[in-house]
Protein backbone atom coordinates (compact mmCIF):
# COMPACT_ATOMS: atom_id res chain seq x y z
CA UNK A 1 0.00 0.00 0.00
CA UNK A 2 0.70 3.64 -0.65
CA UNK A 3 -0.17 6.49 1.71
CA UNK A 4 -0.21 9.90 0.85
CA UNK A 5 -0.84 13.02 2.43
CA UNK A 6 -2.91 15.80 0.61
CA UNK A 7 -5.28 18.62 1.27
CA UNK A 8 -8.52 18.07 0.19
CA UNK A 9 -12.09 19.95 0.91
CA UNK A 10 -10.43 22.31 3.45
CA UNK A 11 -8.23 19.87 5.48
CA UNK A 12 -5.39 17.67 5.37
CA UNK A 13 -5.51 14.08 4.87
CA UNK A 14 -4.17 10.96 4.40
CA UNK A 15 -5.29 8.43 1.14
CA UNK A 16 -4.05 5.62 -0.18
CA UNK A 17 -2.88 5.11 -4.04
CA UNK A 18 -4.79 3.01 -5.93
CA UNK A 19 -3.85 -0.23 -7.88
CA UNK A 20 -2.60 1.28 -10.96
CA UNK A 21 -1.13 5.01 -9.24
CA UNK A 22 -3.64 7.02 -10.83
CA UNK A 23 -6.16 7.94 -8.12
CA UNK A 24 -6.09 8.57 -4.42
CA UNK A 25 -8.79 6.77 -2.13
CA UNK A 26 -9.56 8.93 0.90
CA UNK A 27 -10.76 7.37 4.12
CA UNK A 28 -14.65 8.54 3.42
CA UNK A 29 -14.21 6.11 0.17
CA UNK A 30 -13.98 9.31 -1.82
CA UNK A 31 -11.49 9.19 -4.99
CA UNK A 32 -9.76 11.77 -6.56
CA UNK A 33 -7.25 11.65 -9.57
CA UNK A 34 -3.40 11.46 -8.53
CA UNK A 35 -2.68 14.05 -11.63
CA UNK A 36 -4.76 17.18 -9.97
CA UNK A 37 -4.59 16.62 -6.35
CA UNK A 38 -2.67 19.14 -3.33
CA UNK A 39 0.00 16.90 -2.35
CA UNK A 40 1.62 17.60 0.86
CA UNK A 41 5.11 16.14 2.11
CA UNK A 42 3.97 12.50 3.79
CA UNK A 43 5.47 13.26 6.96
CA UNK A 44 3.67 12.85 10.24
CA UNK A 45 3.38 16.22 11.98
CA UNK A 46 6.05 16.47 14.40
CA UNK A 47 8.00 13.65 14.02
CA UNK A 48 12.08 14.00 13.64
CA UNK A 49 13.53 14.07 10.34
CA UNK A 50 17.30 12.68 11.01
CA UNK A 51 19.88 12.93 7.50
CA UNK A 52 22.86 11.13 6.67
CA UNK A 53 25.81 12.27 5.11
CA UNK A 54 29.06 10.66 3.17
CA UNK A 55 27.22 7.33 3.43
CA UNK A 56 27.93 6.41 0.68
CA UNK A 57 31.88 5.82 -0.19
CA UNK A 58 32.19 6.92 -3.49
CA UNK A 59 30.47 10.07 -2.56
CA UNK A 60 32.64 10.62 0.20
CA UNK A 61 35.41 9.92 -2.20
CA UNK A 62 34.06 12.37 -4.61
CA UNK A 63 34.02 15.26 -1.98
CA UNK A 64 37.38 14.37 -0.96
CA UNK A 65 36.27 12.65 2.88
CA UNK A 66 37.07 9.20 3.85
CA UNK A 67 33.68 7.44 4.84
CA UNK A 68 33.28 8.11 8.43
CA UNK A 69 33.54 5.48 11.32
CA UNK A 70 30.28 6.29 12.94
CA UNK A 71 27.06 7.56 11.26
CA UNK A 72 27.28 11.43 10.54
CA UNK A 73 23.78 12.37 11.31
CA UNK A 74 21.86 15.23 11.24
CA UNK A 75 18.60 16.98 12.23
CA UNK A 76 16.04 19.06 9.73
CA UNK A 77 12.97 20.80 10.32
CA UNK A 78 9.60 20.75 9.02
CA UNK A 79 10.44 24.14 7.14
CA UNK A 80 12.59 22.35 4.40
CA UNK A 81 10.17 19.87 3.15
CA UNK A 82 8.34 19.86 0.42
CA UNK A 83 5.55 17.70 -1.25
CA UNK A 84 6.06 16.08 -5.20
CA UNK A 85 5.75 18.21 -7.83
CA UNK A 86 6.75 21.16 -5.52
CA UNK A 87 9.44 24.16 -6.44
CA UNK A 88 13.04 24.22 -4.35
CA UNK A 89 14.14 28.08 -4.96
CA UNK A 90 18.13 27.98 -6.02
CA UNK A 91 19.43 31.50 -4.05
CA UNK A 92 20.40 34.12 -6.23
CA UNK A 93 23.88 33.96 -5.03
CA UNK A 94 24.56 30.79 -5.27
CA UNK A 95 25.05 27.98 -8.08
CA UNK A 96 26.68 25.20 -6.70
CA UNK A 97 23.17 23.57 -6.20
CA UNK A 98 23.09 19.53 -6.28
CA UNK A 99 19.89 16.87 -5.72
CA UNK A 100 20.50 13.98 -3.72
CA UNK A 101 18.43 11.30 -4.22
CA UNK A 102 18.01 9.09 -0.92
CA UNK A 103 15.83 6.30 0.39
CA UNK A 104 13.95 7.15 3.44
CA UNK A 105 13.21 4.74 6.52
CA UNK A 106 9.92 5.78 8.17
CA UNK A 107 9.82 4.36 11.44
CA UNK A 108 6.56 2.42 12.65
CA UNK A 109 7.22 1.16 16.21
CA UNK A 110 9.25 2.94 19.07
CA UNK A 111 13.20 2.19 19.18
CA UNK A 112 15.29 2.51 22.17
CA UNK A 113 18.45 0.84 22.67
CA UNK A 114 17.75 -1.77 19.42
CA UNK A 115 20.05 -4.12 18.18
CA UNK A 116 21.09 -3.97 14.50
CA UNK A 117 19.78 -7.58 14.23
CA UNK A 118 16.40 -6.60 15.34
CA UNK A 119 16.01 -3.10 13.88
CA UNK A 120 14.71 -3.52 10.33
CA UNK A 121 11.48 -4.86 12.09
CA UNK A 122 10.26 -1.04 13.96
CA UNK A 123 10.63 0.00 10.01
CA UNK A 124 6.89 1.33 8.96
CA UNK A 125 7.36 2.25 5.62
CA UNK A 126 9.96 3.56 2.54
CA UNK A 127 9.70 7.00 0.58
CA UNK A 128 12.18 9.08 -1.62
CA UNK A 129 13.49 12.13 -0.58
CA UNK A 130 16.01 15.20 -2.60
CA UNK A 131 18.63 16.33 -0.18
CA UNK A 132 19.47 19.61 -2.01
CA UNK A 133 22.61 20.82 -1.11
CA UNK A 134 23.85 24.68 -2.03
CA UNK A 135 28.09 24.10 -1.65
CA UNK A 136 28.45 27.97 -1.11
CA UNK A 137 27.09 28.31 2.08
CA UNK A 138 29.38 24.91 3.63
CA UNK A 139 31.00 25.67 6.49
CA UNK A 140 33.01 23.65 8.69
CA UNK A 141 30.73 24.15 11.63
CA UNK A 142 28.67 21.61 12.12
CA UNK A 143 29.25 20.36 8.68
CA UNK A 144 26.83 19.89 6.57
CA UNK A 145 25.34 23.15 8.09
CA UNK A 146 22.20 23.94 8.86
CA UNK A 147 22.21 27.15 5.97
CA UNK A 148 23.15 23.77 3.58
CA UNK A 149 20.88 21.43 4.60
CA UNK A 150 17.75 22.85 6.42
CA UNK A 151 16.84 26.10 3.67
CA UNK A 152 13.17 26.50 3.40
CA UNK A 153 11.59 23.67 0.71
CA UNK A 154 15.20 22.33 -0.29
CA UNK A 155 14.23 18.97 0.83
CA UNK A 156 11.98 17.69 -1.82
CA UNK A 157 10.01 14.48 0.06
CA UNK A 158 7.39 11.57 -1.64
CA UNK A 159 5.40 11.39 -3.40
CA UNK A 160 4.01 8.61 -1.03
CA UNK A 161 5.23 6.13 1.93
CA UNK A 162 5.06 2.59 0.91
CA UNK A 163 3.99 -0.08 3.17
CA UNK A 164 7.64 -1.73 4.61
CA UNK A 165 5.87 -5.01 3.94
CA UNK A 166 5.40 -4.43 -0.23
CA UNK A 167 9.51 -3.62 0.18
CA UNK A 168 11.70 -7.15 -0.10
CA UNK A 169 14.99 -5.81 0.59
CA UNK A 170 15.83 -2.18 1.41
CA UNK A 171 19.50 -2.96 0.86
CA UNK A 172 19.00 -3.63 -2.82
CA UNK A 173 17.62 -0.96 -4.56
CA UNK A 174 18.59 1.23 -7.55
CA UNK A 175 18.58 4.57 -6.76
CA UNK A 176 18.81 7.62 -9.81
CA UNK A 177 18.57 11.36 -10.21
CA UNK A 178 17.68 12.45 -13.64
CA UNK A 179 17.71 16.05 -14.46
CA UNK A 180 15.52 17.46 -17.34
CA UNK A 181 15.70 13.72 -18.22
CA UNK A 182 19.62 13.01 -17.89
CA UNK A 183 20.88 10.96 -15.52
CA UNK A 184 23.46 12.34 -12.78
CA UNK A 185 23.41 9.88 -10.28
CA UNK A 186 22.97 6.56 -10.60
CA UNK A 187 23.47 3.88 -7.57
CA UNK A 188 21.98 0.79 -5.45
CA UNK A 189 21.23 1.26 -1.37
CA UNK A 190 23.02 -2.16 -0.70
CA UNK A 191 25.79 0.45 -1.53
CA UNK A 192 25.30 2.06 1.91
CA UNK A 193 28.22 2.35 4.54
CA UNK A 194 26.19 1.74 7.38
CA UNK A 195 22.43 -0.15 6.39
CA UNK A 196 19.25 1.35 7.93
CA UNK A 197 19.74 -1.78 10.57
CA UNK A 198 22.45 -0.07 11.59
CA UNK A 199 21.39 3.60 11.44
CA UNK A 200 18.33 2.42 13.55
CA UNK A 201 20.92 0.81 16.33
CA UNK A 202 23.59 3.57 16.06
CA UNK A 203 20.58 6.31 17.01
CA UNK A 204 17.97 4.88 19.57
CA UNK A 205 21.06 4.01 21.98
CA UNK A 206 21.57 8.03 21.22
CA UNK A 207 17.47 8.74 21.35
CA UNK A 208 13.97 6.90 21.56
CA UNK A 209 12.62 6.99 17.76
CA UNK A 210 9.16 7.19 17.53
CA UNK A 211 6.60 6.32 14.48
CA UNK A 212 6.82 9.09 11.85
CA UNK A 213 10.31 10.17 12.44
CA UNK A 214 12.26 9.48 9.59
CA UNK A 215 15.71 9.06 8.42
CA UNK A 216 17.00 10.12 5.31
CA UNK A 217 19.99 7.56 4.14
CA UNK A 218 22.57 9.46 2.31
CA UNK A 219 23.51 9.54 -1.08
CA UNK A 220 25.57 7.89 -3.83
CA UNK A 221 28.18 9.72 -6.20
CA UNK A 222 26.75 12.05 -8.73
CA UNK A 223 26.70 15.83 -7.95
CA UNK A 224 25.69 18.13 -10.65
CA UNK A 225 23.73 21.39 -10.55
CA UNK A 226 20.74 22.43 -11.19
CA UNK A 227 19.23 25.16 -12.75
CA UNK A 228 16.44 27.73 -12.39
CA UNK A 229 13.41 25.96 -15.23
CA UNK A 230 15.20 22.52 -14.38
CA UNK A 231 12.75 19.44 -13.46
CA UNK A 232 14.34 16.97 -10.94
CA UNK A 233 13.38 13.42 -10.67
CA UNK A 234 14.65 11.08 -8.19
CA UNK A 235 13.62 7.55 -8.16
CA UNK A 236 14.01 4.55 -6.01
CA UNK A 237 13.21 1.62 -7.28
CA UNK A 238 9.89 -0.09 -5.90
CA UNK A 239 9.41 2.75 -3.65
CA UNK A 240 8.54 6.14 -6.12
CA UNK A 241 9.89 8.57 -8.28
CA UNK A 242 10.16 12.14 -7.07
CA UNK A 243 9.14 15.01 -9.16
CA UNK A 244 10.46 18.50 -8.34
CA UNK A 245 11.29 21.54 -10.12
CA UNK A 246 13.50 24.50 -9.60
CA UNK A 247 13.25 28.36 -9.38
CA UNK A 248 14.63 31.25 -8.71
CA UNK A 249 14.47 32.29 -4.94
CA UNK A 250 12.23 34.67 -4.65
CA UNK B 1 6.20 16.68 23.08
CA UNK B 2 7.06 19.51 21.68
CA UNK B 3 5.59 19.50 18.15
CA UNK B 4 7.95 22.19 17.10
CA UNK B 5 11.88 22.38 16.27
CA UNK B 6 14.41 23.93 18.74
CA UNK B 7 17.41 25.64 16.73
CA UNK B 8 20.41 26.12 19.30
CA UNK B 9 23.21 28.70 18.52
CA UNK B 10 26.85 27.51 19.30
CA UNK B 11 29.79 29.51 19.96
CA UNK B 12 27.57 33.04 20.24
CA UNK B 13 29.32 34.05 23.74
CA UNK B 14 31.51 36.37 22.31
CA UNK B 15 34.24 35.48 24.88
CA UNK B 16 34.34 32.11 23.89
CA UNK B 17 34.42 32.78 20.14
CA UNK B 18 37.25 35.07 20.59
CA UNK B 19 39.11 32.89 23.15
CA UNK B 20 38.31 29.64 20.07
CA UNK B 21 39.52 32.42 17.21
CA UNK B 22 43.01 31.34 16.45
CA UNK B 23 41.88 27.71 16.60
CA UNK B 24 39.30 28.62 13.97
CA UNK B 25 41.69 29.72 11.57
CA UNK B 26 43.49 25.98 11.75
CA UNK B 27 42.35 22.90 10.29
CA UNK B 28 39.57 21.79 9.85
CA UNK B 29 38.03 24.85 10.46
CA UNK B 30 40.01 27.20 7.77
CA UNK B 31 37.74 30.33 8.82
CA UNK B 32 35.57 31.47 12.01
CA UNK B 33 32.35 30.57 11.65
CA UNK B 34 30.25 33.45 8.64
CA UNK B 35 26.29 32.28 9.57
CA UNK B 36 25.64 31.60 12.87
CA UNK B 37 26.40 28.23 13.66
CA UNK B 38 22.47 26.00 14.29
CA UNK B 39 22.25 22.62 15.57
CA UNK B 40 19.06 21.25 16.57
CA UNK B 41 16.48 19.56 19.33
CA UNK B 42 13.28 18.32 18.75
CA UNK B 43 11.06 15.39 19.79
CA UNK B 44 11.76 13.66 22.63
CA UNK B 45 15.21 15.92 22.64
CA UNK B 46 12.92 18.71 24.16
CA UNK B 47 11.34 18.35 27.99
CA UNK B 48 9.17 20.39 30.42
CA UNK B 49 10.38 22.33 33.53
CA UNK B 50 10.44 19.29 36.56
CA UNK B 51 11.10 16.28 34.02
CA UNK B 52 14.75 14.37 35.20
CA UNK B 53 17.10 14.30 32.72
CA UNK B 54 18.92 11.29 32.18
CA UNK B 55 23.26 12.13 32.13
CA UNK B 56 24.03 8.87 29.45
CA UNK B 57 26.37 6.53 30.77
CA UNK B 58 30.24 7.14 30.00
CA UNK B 59 29.18 10.96 30.50
CA UNK B 60 30.82 12.47 33.34
CA UNK B 61 28.33 15.25 33.39
CA UNK B 62 26.09 17.50 31.08
CA UNK B 63 26.86 21.19 30.15
CA UNK B 64 24.52 23.55 31.98
CA UNK B 65 23.13 25.89 29.15
CA UNK B 66 21.32 28.74 31.10
CA UNK B 67 19.64 30.52 27.89
CA UNK B 68 16.32 31.99 26.79
CA UNK B 69 14.32 30.60 24.05
CA UNK B 70 12.51 32.83 22.02
CA UNK B 71 9.48 30.99 20.53
CA UNK B 72 7.79 31.71 16.85
CA UNK B 73 4.37 32.02 17.37
CA UNK B 74 1.93 33.07 14.57
CA UNK B 75 2.01 36.59 14.81
CA UNK B 76 6.10 36.90 15.62
CA UNK B 77 8.58 35.98 17.88
CA UNK B 78 6.19 37.29 20.63
CA UNK B 79 6.69 34.58 23.30
CA UNK B 80 9.94 33.60 25.70
CA UNK B 81 10.71 30.82 27.75
CA UNK B 82 13.37 29.95 30.16
CA UNK B 83 15.50 27.66 28.77
CA UNK B 84 18.22 24.65 29.76
CA UNK B 85 20.28 23.80 26.63
CA UNK B 86 22.33 20.79 27.67
CA UNK B 87 25.08 19.26 26.12
CA UNK B 88 27.46 16.16 26.31
CA UNK B 89 30.61 18.55 27.20
CA UNK B 90 32.38 18.12 23.48
CA UNK B 91 35.33 20.01 22.33
CA UNK B 92 35.33 19.53 18.35
CA UNK B 93 32.57 21.53 16.02
CA UNK B 94 33.32 20.16 13.01
CA UNK B 95 30.73 17.34 12.96
CA UNK B 96 26.67 17.72 13.98
CA UNK B 97 27.08 16.58 17.00
CA UNK B 98 24.17 14.06 17.60
CA UNK B 99 25.69 12.04 20.55
CA UNK B 100 26.25 14.99 22.39
CA UNK B 101 23.18 17.23 21.63
CA UNK B 102 20.45 14.78 20.46
CA UNK B 103 19.84 12.89 23.44
CA UNK B 104 16.23 12.68 25.45
CA UNK B 105 15.97 15.27 27.44
CA UNK B 106 18.90 17.59 26.31
CA UNK B 107 16.89 20.59 25.97
CA UNK B 108 14.30 21.78 29.36
CA UNK B 109 11.97 24.60 28.83
CA UNK B 110 9.81 26.72 31.33
CA UNK B 111 6.17 28.28 30.98
CA UNK B 112 6.14 31.03 28.05
CA UNK B 113 6.21 34.13 28.84
CA UNK B 114 6.20 38.06 27.36
CA UNK B 115 9.79 38.41 25.99
CA UNK B 116 11.67 40.80 28.54
CA UNK B 117 11.86 44.08 27.76
CA UNK B 118 15.44 44.75 29.03
CA UNK B 119 16.72 40.99 26.57
CA UNK B 120 19.76 42.36 25.50
CA UNK B 121 20.82 43.23 29.65
CA UNK B 122 19.16 39.89 30.71
CA UNK B 123 21.02 38.01 33.52
CA UNK B 124 20.48 34.67 34.08
CA UNK B 125 21.31 32.52 37.18
CA UNK B 126 22.01 28.42 37.31
CA UNK B 127 21.70 27.25 41.09
CA UNK B 128 22.54 23.87 41.98
CA UNK B 129 21.22 22.06 44.82
CA UNK B 130 20.38 25.61 46.21
CA UNK B 131 23.40 27.37 45.70
CA UNK B 132 24.07 29.51 42.64
CA UNK B 133 27.06 28.15 40.56
CA UNK B 134 26.80 30.57 37.57
CA UNK B 135 25.55 34.01 36.40
CA UNK B 136 25.75 35.37 32.91
CA UNK B 137 24.24 38.39 30.98
CA UNK B 138 23.13 38.39 27.52
CA UNK B 139 25.17 41.20 26.74
CA UNK B 140 28.01 39.15 26.64
CA UNK B 141 26.40 37.51 23.13
CA UNK B 142 27.96 37.88 19.96
CA UNK B 143 24.64 37.78 18.17
CA UNK B 144 21.94 39.05 20.35
CA UNK B 145 18.68 37.57 19.99
CA UNK B 146 17.08 39.93 17.18
CA UNK B 147 20.18 39.98 15.36
CA UNK B 148 20.63 36.12 15.59
CA UNK B 149 16.48 35.84 14.53
CA UNK B 150 17.46 38.34 11.51
CA UNK B 151 20.48 36.29 10.42
CA UNK B 152 18.52 32.61 10.78
CA UNK B 153 15.54 33.77 9.26
CA UNK B 154 17.47 35.03 6.30
CA UNK B 155 17.42 31.74 5.14
CA UNK B 156 14.98 29.58 6.80
CA UNK B 157 12.03 30.25 8.08
CA UNK B 158 11.18 29.18 12.09
CA UNK B 159 7.18 28.23 11.79
CA UNK B 160 4.51 28.59 14.97
CA UNK B 161 5.74 26.47 17.21
CA UNK B 162 9.34 26.69 16.52
CA UNK B 163 12.21 28.22 19.10
CA UNK B 164 15.32 29.80 18.59
CA UNK B 165 17.84 29.28 21.76
CA UNK B 166 19.92 32.64 22.12
CA UNK B 167 23.14 30.66 23.02
CA UNK B 168 24.55 29.06 26.04
CA UNK B 169 27.55 30.84 28.27
CA UNK B 170 30.99 29.63 27.05
CA UNK B 171 32.38 29.04 30.84
CA UNK B 172 28.66 26.88 31.70
CA UNK B 173 29.07 24.81 34.75
CA UNK B 174 28.87 20.93 34.15
CA UNK B 175 25.92 19.75 36.16
CA UNK B 176 25.94 15.41 37.41
CA UNK B 177 23.38 12.60 38.13
CA UNK B 178 21.57 13.38 41.48
CA UNK B 179 21.34 17.39 40.87
CA UNK B 180 18.84 19.80 40.76
CA UNK B 181 19.06 22.61 39.04
CA UNK B 182 17.06 25.59 38.77
CA UNK B 183 17.49 28.33 36.93
CA UNK B 184 16.12 31.88 36.85
CA UNK B 185 15.68 35.46 35.51
CA UNK B 186 13.97 38.40 36.31
CA UNK B 187 10.61 38.42 34.12
CA UNK B 188 10.45 34.79 33.08
CA UNK B 189 9.09 32.04 34.90
CA UNK B 190 11.37 29.74 36.80
CA UNK B 191 12.49 26.50 35.68
CA UNK B 192 13.82 23.69 37.52
CA UNK B 193 14.77 19.95 36.66
CA UNK B 194 16.85 17.05 38.01
CA UNK B 195 19.59 14.92 36.43
CA UNK B 196 19.62 11.30 37.10
CA UNK B 197 21.74 8.55 35.94
CA UNK B 198 20.98 6.97 32.70
CA UNK B 199 19.29 3.71 32.71
CA UNK B 200 20.10 0.60 30.91
CA UNK B 201 21.34 1.43 27.81
CA UNK B 202 24.42 0.67 25.27
CA UNK B 203 27.42 2.71 26.82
Amino acid sequence: MKHVRLVHAGREQWGVMTEDDSRIRLASGIELPFDSAVLLPPVTPGARIFALGLNYADHSAELGFKAPDKPLVFLKGANSLVAHRGTSWRPRDAEQMHPECELVAVIGQTARNVAAADALALVGGYTVACDYAVREYLENYYRPNLRVKNRDALTPLGPWIVDAADVADPQALALSTRINGKTVQSGSTGEMVFPIADLIAYLSAITTLEPGDMILTGTPHGVAFVAPGDEVECEVEGIGRLVNHVDWQP
Amino acid sequence: MFAGTAYGIALNDGAQLSALDPAFHEKPYGQPPRAPVLYVKSGPGIVRGGAAIAVPQGADGLVLGATIALQRTVTGFGAARLALDLAVPHQSFFRPAIAELGRDGLLAVGDAGVVPAALDDLEIVTTVNGAEVHRWNLSRLHRDVRTAIADVTAYMSLLPGDMLLAGVAGDAPIGRAGDRIEIAANGLAGLTVTLGAAEGGRP
